[in-house]
C-alpha cells in the first residue's frame, strides 16, 4: 500500500472515532440543590437537554455549615424510565469527575422521555435524599443539518455555474455554437 | 391580563437566520438606494425605501410573531398570516423597486463577478423575461393559492414543518411576481398595455373570493387538522374556518380592489414626465469607492487616532486581570463561581474570536500584558535586538502547543488557582523578555495568544494598511516604522507601504499616529484574499518561504478541531478506554496522546498527502488556505460556550462585590442567584450559529484553494484535479466539525441554572438564596 495510501486510511480511521454520540459532561446546569441533615448536595449535569447515550451527572457535596467540600461520602443516583419497573443504579465517585471535588458517573440513558432520578447521600451518619427528573429528548440527526449541507452544496453549484458562464462569455458566441 | 393572552402576546419566536438575513437584505437596499436617490431621485424618492423596509418588517411580523406561534391552532390566524406573506410584504417590498438597490449595494466586484454571468447570460435572461410576464406571474398565483388550499396541502404542511416553509416561501414568491407587472418597478417595462392591471387586478380578486366562499359557506371543516388540535377560547374548528373565510373574503379583496382604483387614476391623470429626468453621475460618483475605513467613521475614527481607547481598554483589561488573578487565588474553588473560571473561558475566549471574524486582531489592541513592555521600555536604558536565528515563530508555535496541552491536561477551565497562576506568568514573562529585549518581542516571537491571532486575523476582514501606496513613493522619513519625536512607530516592525494582512500586527495603530501624511487607515476587505498573493510582507518575507508560520497556521486549524473534539463523550470514552489500557489511572496519556494525533500527527499526515504532488512553495500556500475553517471551527465553538454561558458571568460579579463590600445598599445587586439561569440563547440557535459558520468557513477555505489552484494550473482542466486532494481535506475538516457541534459538549467551567431537561428541587436551599 502506497505511503499516500496509508495516511488516508489513518485519516479515516481518526475520523471514524469521532461518530455521533451523547455528550459526557462536567458541570453544566444545576439539577437538584437541598440542604438536609448538615448536608448540601448539588447536582449538575449537561446545561442543554439531554440526549440518548452516555450523560455525565456530577454531585458536590458539602458541609451546609461553613461549604467545605465532602471528600469520602457515599454518593448513589438511581434512574428509572417513565413506567419501567426496571431502574438503572449508579455509584458516583472521584475517578469518574475531571474535578475531583465532584463526584462523577457515566450513565447511560437509553432512551428519549422523563426518567425519574433519586439521590442518595451518605456521609458518616449523616444522610440526604432527593428525586427529581430529568427529560431526555431524541438526539440530533441527519433531517436537523441537512439544510446547512445544501446550502453548501447550492453555493458550490452556483458558483460552478458562474464559471461555466464566465468561461463562455470569455471565450464567447462563436466558439459556444462551434 | 389573562395569562393565556399574556403568554400568546409573548409568543414571539425569533428566527435568527431569517433575522439576518432580512437586516442584511434592508442594509444591502438601504446602501444601493442612497446611491441611486442622488442620481435618480424621481425613481428613488425616500418612500420607495419606506416600503421595501416595511415589507421586510411585516415579512418579519409573518414569520416570527405570534401569528407565526399560533398558525397550527388557528385557520383565522394562519390565514391572516399568508395575506401578510401573500400580498402585503411583497407589494411592498416589489414598491421598492428592490432590483437596482440591491445591485447597487452590493461591493462592485461582487455585483461584476458574482452575478454578471449570471445577469449576462441569454438563456437566464429569457427565463427572468418568461417568468415575469404578467400571464405568468398571474398563472403562478391561481396555482400556488389554490394548490396550497387543497386540504392534503395545506394539512401536510400544518404536521411537517419543512413543508410549512415551502409553503410560505411559495405564497411569498407568488406574491412578489404577482405583483411585479402590477407595480412595475422602474426600469423594468411593461409588457402589456397599463391598462390591462386592472382586468388583472380584478380577476385575480374574483378568483379569491370564489377560494373564500368555498371556506365560508362550506359547512363541514376542510381541514381536520384543526379539529384535532385544542380550540381557543371556545371557537369551533367550523366557526374558525368560517372567520378565515371572511377574512380572505373581505379585507384580502381590498389588495385587489384598492390598486385598482390607483391604476385607473393613473390612467385618467397626465403623465409626470420629470420622473424620466436623469441626472449624470459625476466622475466622483461614478469612481468606484473607497473600502470602508473605520478611521474615516465619525467620532469612533476620531478616537482611535488618538492612544486613549487602547489605554482605556487595556486598563480595564488590566483590573479584571487583577481581579481574576486575585478571585483565583482567594476565591472558591468551584470554577463556575469563580471570576477565574467564568471570564476568561466563558467571555474571553469567545468575544475575541467574535471580534476576529467581524473585524480583526482585537486580543492585542486590549492586551494588558502589553503594559509591562511599556513599563521596562522606561526602566531599560536600551535592550538587545532579539537574536536573529530565533526571528521565527518555532519558539511561539512550540508555546501555543504546550498551551494546549496544559490547558486539557490541568484542566485550566477548571482550575481558577492554576488560570490565575498562568497570568501571574505572562505578565512576568512579557515583563522581563521585554526589560531584556528591545521591540515588542515577546508579542512577536514569543507570546502563543497573540501568535494564534495573527494566523487567524489573516482571514478578518479589517486590515491597518496604506490608503494610497504612491502616497508612500514619497515619504523619505518612514515614520509608520520608524517613528517621529511625537509618536512611536511600529514595534513589531512592520513598514507599512509593504505591509499585507494582518501577520505581526497588534492593531496598537502607533503607524497610524506616526505617518505625517495620514494616510494609513482600517480597511475592509474581502477575508482572506491577502492569502491568494504571495508577495514580500514587510519583516515576515514571502508566507511560502515560511515553514513556521505554515506550521502554525496547520497546528492552529487542526488545533481547532483537536480542542472542540476533547469535549464530546466519544473522545472522553476513549480517553478512559486508554486510561485503563495503560493501567495508570490518570488521563494524562490518553488526553496527551489524543492531544498529538489530533494538533501534530493528523496535520503533518494531511499536509503531506494533500500535497504530494505541488512543490513545496504550493503546498504552503495551500496550507494556508485552510485558515478560514479553522477560524470558523475555533468561532463556532466558542461562541457556543459564549452563548450558552452568557449570564453565567452575573452571579459570580455578585458574589465578589459582595466580597468586597462594594454594595451600594442592600437590594442593589443582591446575593448570588446561582440557579435558574437557562441557556442564554437556545440549543438550535447556537447550532444554527455554528453550522451557519463552519459553511462560511468551508466554503471561504474551498474558494481560496480553487483560486490559487487555478493561479497554479495553466490547463482549465487541471484545476478541479488538482484541487480535489486539498478540497477533500477541507470537506473532511468540516464534517468533523459539524460532528463535533452538533454532538453535546461539556459546559466547562460554567454553572448555568435550569436546564431544559430537568426540573429543579428547591425545597430547601440552606442560606444561598
Amino acid at each position: 500500500m502506497a505511503g499516500g495510501a496509508r495516511a488516508a486510511l489513518a485519516l479515516a480511521l481518526l475520523l471514524g472515532l469521532l461518530r455521533p454520540s451523547a455528550g459526557w459532561t462536567d458541570g453544566g446546569a444545576l439539577y437538584f440543590s437541598r440542604a438536609q441533615d448538615g448536608l448540601r448536595v448539588s447536582l449538575f449535569g449537561p446545561a442543554l437537554p439531554l440526549t440518548p447515550g452516555i450523560s455525565d451527572l456530577t454531585v458536590m457535596v458539602q458541609d451546609a455549615r461553613d461549604l467545605q467540600p465532602i471528600l469520602d461520602a457515599r454518593v448513589v443516583l438511581v434512574l428509572s424510565e417513565g413506567a419501567r419497573s426496571q431502574s438503572l443504579r449508579v455509584r458516583l465517585t472521584h475517578r469518574e469527575a475531571a474535578d475531583k471535588l465532584l463526584y462523577a458517573g457515566g450513565i447511560t440513558l437509553a432512551r428519549p422521555g422523563r426518567w425519574t432520578a433519586n439521590l442518595q447521600v451518605a456521609a458518616g451518619a449523616r444522610k440526604l435524599e432527593g428525586s427529581f427528573s430529568l427529560i431526555v429528548v431524541p438526539g440530533a440527526s441527519f433531517t436537523q443539518v441537512w439544510p446547512y449541507f445544501a446550502l453548501v452544496v447550492l453555493v458550490i453549484f452556483l458558483f460552478g455555474w458562474n464559471q461555466w458562464l464566465s468561461h463562455r462569455q470569455r471565450v464567447g458566441p462563436s466558439h459556444s455554437i462551434a | 391580563m389573562s395569562p393565556i393572552t399574556q403568554a400568546i402576546l409573548t409568543s414571539w419566536q425569533i428566527p435568527l437566520p431569517a433575522v439576518v438575513s432580512l437586516a442584511s437584505l434592508g442594509m444591502l437596499y438601504w446602501r444601493g438606494w442612497r446611491r441611486l436617490s442622488r442620481q435618480l431621485p424621481m425613481h428613488f424618492p425616500p418612500w420607495r425605501l419606506g416600503c421595501f423596509m416595511a415589507g421586510l418588517t411585516l415579512l418579519l411580523l409573518a414569520i416570527g410573531s405570534p401569528l407565526a406561534a399560533l398558525d397550527n391552532l388557528l385557520l383565522a390566524d394562519h390565514m391572516l398570516q399568508h395575506l401578510l406573506l401573500m400580498f402585503a410584504a411583497p407589494g411592498l417590498i416589489v414598491l421598492g423597486a428592490p432590483i437596482n438597490p440591491l445591485m447597487r449595494g452590493l461591493p462592485a466586484g461582487v455585483a461584476r463577478d458574482a452575478l454578471g454571468p449570471f445577469l449576462k447570460s441569454p438563456g437566464l435572461r429569457r427565463c427572468g423575461r418568461a417568468l415575469t410576464h404578467p400571464a405568468t406571474c398571474w398563472l403562478v398565483l391561481l396555482l400556488v393559492n389554490w394548490g396550497w388550499h387543497l386540504p392534503f396541502a395545506y394539512q401536510a404542511a400544518l404536521r411537517y414543518p419543512a413543508w410549512h416553509g415551502v409553503e410560505h416561501g411559495c405564497f411569498f414568491a407568488a406574491g412578489l411576481l404577482f405583483w411585479w407587472p402590477v407595480v412595475q418597478p422602474w426600469p423594468s417595462k411593461s409588457r402589456w398595455p397599463r391598462w390591462s392591471v386592472v382586468p388583472y387586478l380584478l380577476l385575480a380578486g374574483f378568483q379569491n373570493s370564489l377560494l373564500a366562499a368555498i371556506l365560508t359557506l362550506s359547512g363541514r371543516v376542510i381541514y381536520p387538522y384543526y379539529d384535532s388540535v385544542p380550540r381557543l377560547w371556545g371557537i369551533s374548528a367550523l366557526s374558525d374556518q368560517v372567520i378565515a373565510g371572511a377574512i380572505m373574503w373581505v379585507p384580502a379583496s381590498l389588495f385587489f380592489l384598492l390598486p385598482a382604483v390607483g391604476a385607473v387614476y393613473n390612467l385618467l391623470s397626465p403623465r409626470a414626465l420629470a420622473a424620466t429626468h436623469y441626472r449624470r453621475p459625476s466622475p466622483m460618483e461614478r469612481a468606484s469607492p473607497e473600502p470602508f475605513d473605520l478611521l474615516r467613521v465619525p467620532v469612533l475614527g476620531a478616537l482611535l487616532r488618538t492612544n486613549y481607547p487602547r489605554r482605556a481598554v487595556q486598563g480595564l483589561m488590566l483590573l479584571l486581570a487583577v481581579g481574576v488573578v486575585a478571585d483565583g487565588w482567594w476565591g472558591p474553588a468551584m470554577a463556575p463561581m469563580n471570576l477565574a473560571g467564568v471570564l476568561p473561558w466563558t467571555y474571553w475566549r469567545g468575544l475575541l474570536m467574535v471580534g476576529l471574524l467581524v473585524a480583526g486582531n482585537l486580543f492585542c489592541f486590549a492586551c494588558p500584558f502589553t503594559l509591562p513592555r511599556e513599563l521596562a521600555a522606561r526602566v531599560r536604558p536600551r535592550g538587545w535586538r532579539w537574536p536573529r536565528r530565533l526571528r521565527t515563530k518555532w519558539i511561539a508555535l512550540g508555546l501555543l502547543v504546550v498551551f494546549f496541552f496544559t490547558y486539557e491536561l490541568l484542566s485550566l477551565w477548571n482550575r481558577p488557582g492554576a488560570t490565575a497562576g498562568l497570568i501571574i506568568a505572562y505578565f512576568v514573562s512579557a515583563f522581563t523578555v521585554d526589560l531584556l529585549f528591545s521591540g515588542a518581542s515577546f508579542c512577536k516571537y514569543l507570546c502563543p495568544i497573540g501568535n494564534f491571532q495573527f494566523a487567524q486575523a489573516l482571514a478578518s476582514p479589517l486590515e491597518v494598511r496604506v490608503r494610497a501606496p504612491q502616497r508612500c513613493t514619497t515619504c523619505a522619513t518612514h515614520d509608520c516604522l520608524r517613528g517621529n519625536p511625537s509618536h512611536r512607530g511600529c514595534e513589531l516592525e512592520l513598514y507599512l507601504p509593504r505591509k499585507v494582512g494582518n501577520l505581526d500586527c497588534t492593531f496598537c495603530l502607533d503607524c497610524v499616529r506616526a505617518c505625517p501624511h495620514d494616510n494609513i487607515g482600517i480597511l475592509l476587505h474581502p477575508p482572506g484574499q491577502n492569502l491568494l498573493n504571495d508577495p514580500f510582507r514587510s519583516s515576515l518575507g514571502r508566507l511560502s518561504m515560511r515553514p513556521d508560520i505554515v506550521a502554525l497556521a496547520l497546528v492552529v486549524t487542526f488545533g481547532a478541531f483537536a480542542n472542540a473534539a476533547a469535549m464530546v463523550g466519544p473522545i472522553n470514552r476513549l480517553e478512559l478506554k486508554l486510561d485503563r489500557v495503560f493501567g495508570i489511572h490518570s488521563l494524562l496519556p490518553a488526553s496527551a496522546l489524543l492531544l498529538a494525533l489530533g494538533m501534530v500527527v493528523v496535520p503533518t499526515l494531511a499536509y503531506r498527502l494533500a500535497g504530494r504532488r505541488q512543490s513545496t512553495v504550493q503546498r504552503r500556500r495551500m496550507a494556508l488556505a485552510l485558515i478560514p475553517l479553522g477560524l470558523a471551527m475555533w468561532t463556532a465553538h466558542f461562541c457556543f460556550h459564549l452563548g450558552a454561558g452568557l449570564a453565567s458571568g452575573w452571579p459570580v460579579m455578585q458574589r465578589v462585590l459582595a466580597n468586597l463590600a462594594l454594595k451600594l445598599g442592600p437590594g442593589w445587586f443582591g446575593p448570588p442567584q446561582w440557579q435558574g439561569m437557562a441557556p442564554a440563547i437556545g440549543l438550535h440557535t447556537l447550532h444554527a450559529v455554528d453550522l451557519v459558520l463552519l459553511d462560511l468557513g468551508l466554503l471561504t477555505s474551498l474558494y481560496l484553494i480553487w483560486r490559487l489552484t487555478e493561479a497554479q494550473s495553466a490547463p482549465a482542466r487541471a484545476v478541479l484535479t488538482r484541487m480535489m486532494p486539498w478540497a477533500v481535506l477541507a470537506l473532511a475538516l468540516y464534517l468533523a466539525g459539524t460532528w463535533i457541534v452538533m454532538a453535546p459538549m461539556q459546559m466547562r467551567g460554567m454553572l448555568m441554572g435550569t436546564s431544559a431537561g430537568a426540573t429543579l428541587d428547591l425545597r430547601s436551599d440552606g442560606g444561598r438564596r
